[in-house]
């Protein structure tokens, strides 16, 4: 195998894959990228078994073949190499020489049979979307999957369909962020979990604004495809919890704020917070909240924010965390944040909620 | 601060006398507790074994040299902890301030109670009475102005002693009395003092500060203050005493193994042993440390952060084999432990699905049972070979507190 291609062309297509290829030394095939010439242009492969990543290089081919070489002294070497072209050649036991100026650099390969093969895509099944959408779903959610491991049904985002309508769900145990949009973004019925990893990656992709984007779903698997880029992962095999059960339905006390302030005001109070859990109590009364928290080595918090609000007064305590995530997350100027008592889970809506889709359950803390 | 009077209570022989009140064949005999593990320790050796010199950390084969009479009894744990809380239960009907020292020691302010029980002295009859009435066992108690004096006399005649040191008494009982006889100062701190010329307490009242400070540092000026029978420390509950910043347990294994199913069976009986102790003192873990050593005694930790606190058997034992599963085990392992870094539950977050509550709900209704019936009476199916008492009980065993303890 022998071609040359445009440096900076390679740098981008290695960049994207580094978060890919696998960094602990389980299996060292998965270090390493795989070239492999197509007609007159590159495919660079990357895959951690649970995400393949498939890239294509315009290059000037002068000899077909495909190898596999270390994805990060790859990246590294052409990253620094001293002219605008790269050349690079395989010669006898997949020993891989880049070469570009006067540099020159031999390292060796691993043969190409052994590398995973890229799951097949069917192109009819991939449905073209709208990016912004998606992206929005995504930023909406992802904050509240749970990072711990051994959770893995809810180490992903949930994706189901009905009628038009798309919906995404992500929880940890303790909140719950769902968004609904009527959309093209495909998906199924019996809703499929995506990997948190591997969605992180998708999301990379969309934030590239140029180009058309694919999507698509299969039993095993969830494709994504830009140009001549496709990320396929592999959906998690599990079931994610009953998320209806957990949306409150008689939740019959508001308040509305407006979104910035609670932010801002929440962000302050829970400075004072314990460290890692940031208890923050809400206590309610006629159009007034007032937010305080304590920490016993430290000292107290309180502000007071108007709110409008019509019920018996209330206390109930949140992470402020999981409240300023979502917060964060929204752009609507006005939320209101349902309540039934202090124990029973709240619901954080944007107050013109049906344009937006989104809510957001939270369980409070016992006081 | 005002006179107080202390008592310090010390069981006398403590298991063996147990073994001995459970099985009076045994009565006449000389009897030495050992471990229920293969590479075991005596750990108490009756007054009868002690005669021939038979000590607390020799092996069998040493104590059988010395004495080859004697009879080896396994340690039966649970009834010495059972029996441990069964005397506090007495002394907490003298005084509240109780400050259990080990499993077969506590202290007792009854500065307060002598209008209510007697004299000091009536008091010590009265708790060393009620202690042979309720559970057969003989005890030992020392009577002074503090607790470094009342350790002190408590060991001065035992078996079945009382001692009182009253405050007027305490230089010349001092003057003549060995240094490493003060509970402190260990054989390693008695051998750097005597280096020093400095044989008894009388010496060491009598040196100057100053020497001692740059001998010992920080260490030095307490040492003096010691060495003169002045001892301000209160009779603190464990809780009083520390704020817990860390839970584990540890266990040596009866025969060093690789077999990851046995291993796994412990991590799950040191994640609840360590999780009912976070339950029971509303502490939850944010970190959780697993420690291996392997049969040539290298030992390493491994560490991760819990991602949210936790003190659920069930995800601290999912998050422990998490660990272990990432270790590759280059050897046997013959001691495996696991610890939290824990906070305070002021606030507790609760689950937002059914199905999580419920077995917090399940937690509670086992840590109930439990704590009635004795640890692991209610437990995992998972662990119910390794059930039964393993190792040896630890001198450190104390029945309150959420303090790390380790079963050796």
């Amino acid at each position: 195998m022998e071609f040359s291609i445009d440096k900076n062309e390679f740098i981008k297509v290695l960049q994207r894959i580094q978060g890919i290829v696998e960094k602990r030394n389980t299996m060292p095939i998965l270090a390493n990228v795989l070239i492999e010439t197509n007609s007159g242009s590159i495919d660079i492969l990357a895959t951690d078994l649970e995400i393949f990543i498939k890239d294509n290089c315009p290059s000037s081919v002068k000899r077909d073949g495909a190898v596999t070489v270390n994805a990060r002294k790859l990246f590294e070497i052409v990253r620094q190499m001293p002219d605008e072209s790269v050349d690079i050649s395989v010669g006898n036991e997949d020993k891989v020489t880049i070469k570009s100026g006067r540099a020159r650099f031999n390292i060796m390969g691993l043969s190409a049979k052994e590398f995973p093969a890229f799951p097949a895509v069917e192109e009819d099944s991939l449905t073209r979307i709208d990016p912004d959408t998606l992206k929005e779903m995504i930023d909406k959610t992802s904050f509240a999957v749970s990072t711990d491991e051994t959770r893995y049904n809810i180490n992903g985002f949930y994706l189901e369909r009905d009628d038009s309508r798309t919906r995404i769900v992500t929880t940890d145990g303790h909140r719950l962020a769902i968004i609904e949009k009527e959309t093209d973004i495909p998906a199924e019925a019996g809703g499929v979990i995506l990997p948190r990893k591997g969605v992180t990656e998708i999301r990379k992709l969309l934030e590239e604004k140029e180009g058309t984007f694919y999507f698509g779903i299969t039993k095993k698997s969830a494709t994504m495809k830009r140009d001549n880029t496709v990320i396929n992962i592999r959906l998690i095999d599990g079931e994610f919890p009953d998320y209806k059960q957990v949306i409150p339905k008689d939740n019959d006390k508001s308040f509305i704020a407006p979104r910035t302030g609670l932010l801002e005001s929440l962000k302050r109070v829970s400075i004072l917070s314990s460290e890692k859990v940031k208890g923050v109590k809400f206590s309610l009364s006629k159009d007034r909240l007032v937010l305080s928290s304590s920490s016993p080595d430290i000292g107290d918090a309180t502000e007071e924010l108007p709110v409008e609000y019509g019920y018996d007064d209330m206390d109930i305590a949140f992470n402020a965390k999981y409240l300023i995530e979502a917060l964060d997350a929204m752009d609507d100027e006005k939320v209101v944040l349902w309540l039934k008592d202090s124990l029973s889970p709240g619901i954080l809506k944007p107050v013109n909620s049906e344009a937006s889709g989104y809510c957001y359950v939270i369980m409070p803390m016992r006081l | 601060m005002a006179a107080r009077t202390i008592l310090h209570i010390d069981m006398d022989a403590f298991f063996a006398s147990i073994e001995q009140r459970r099985n009076p064949a045994l009565r006449s005999r000389p009897v030495a507790v050992i471990g229920r593990g293969h590479r075991t320790v005596i750990t108490t050796a009756s007054y009868h074994a002690r005669r021939y010199g038979v000590r607390t950390g020799m092996n069998i084969y040493e104590a059988r040299r010395l004495c080859p009479q004697v009879v080896f009894v396994k340690a039966n744990n649970r009834i010495y902890t059972d029996t441990s809380r069964r005397i506090l239960a007495i002394l907490e009907g003298f005084s509240p301030k109780i400050e259990p020292f080990s499993i077969d020691e506590a202290f007792i302010d009854v500065t307060g109670s002598t209008s209510l029980f007697g004299t000091p002295r009536t008091i010590a009859l009265s708790i060393k009475k009620r202690i042979r009435e309720e559970t057969g066992l003989g005890s030992s108690v020392g009577i002074g102005p503090n607790k470094l004096m009342a350790k002190l006399a408590s060991s001065m005649q035992k078996p079945d002693g009382l001692v009182l040191i009253e405050e007027g008494e305490v230089r010349s009982v001092l003057e003549r009395l060995p240094v490493e006889r003060l509970c402190g100062i260990g054989r390693k701190l008695a051998g750097r003092l005597n280096a020093m010329g400095i044989r008894t307490c009388g010496q060491l009242a009598d040196c100057p500060a100053g020497i001692l400070k740059s001998s010992f540092g920080m260490t030095g000026e307490r040492l003096k203050l010691m060495a003169q029978g002045i001892d301000t420390s209160p009779v603190a509950s464990v809780e009083e005493q520390e704020r817990t910043r860390s839970v584990g347990h540890s266990i040596t294994l009866p025969r060093n193994t690789s077999d990851t199913k046995t291993l796994k069976a412990y991590l799950l009986r040191l994640s609840e042993k360590v999780c009912s102790r976070a339950r029971k003192h509303g502490l939850a873990g944010t970190r959780l440390i697993l420690t291996v050593r392997y049969s040539d005694f290298h030992t390493f930790t491994r560490s991760r952060p819990l991602p949210c606190p936790t003190n659920d058997t069930r995800a601290v034992y999912l998050h422990a084999l998490r660990i272990m599963d990432s270790i590759e085990l280059k050897k046997a392992v013959r001691l495996i432990g696991i610890a939290m870094d824990v906070l305070a539950r002021h606030l507790c977050q609760e689950s937002l699905f059914e199905e999580d509550r419920r077995r917090t709900d399940l937690l509670r209704a086992m840590d109930t049972v439990n704590e009635s019936f004795g640890e692991f009476t209610l437990t995992w199916g998972t662990i119910l070979e390794s059930r039964g008492e393993t190792g040896v009980i630890s001198p450190s065993w104390r029945p309150t507190g959420a303090r790390n303890i380790d079963e050796t």
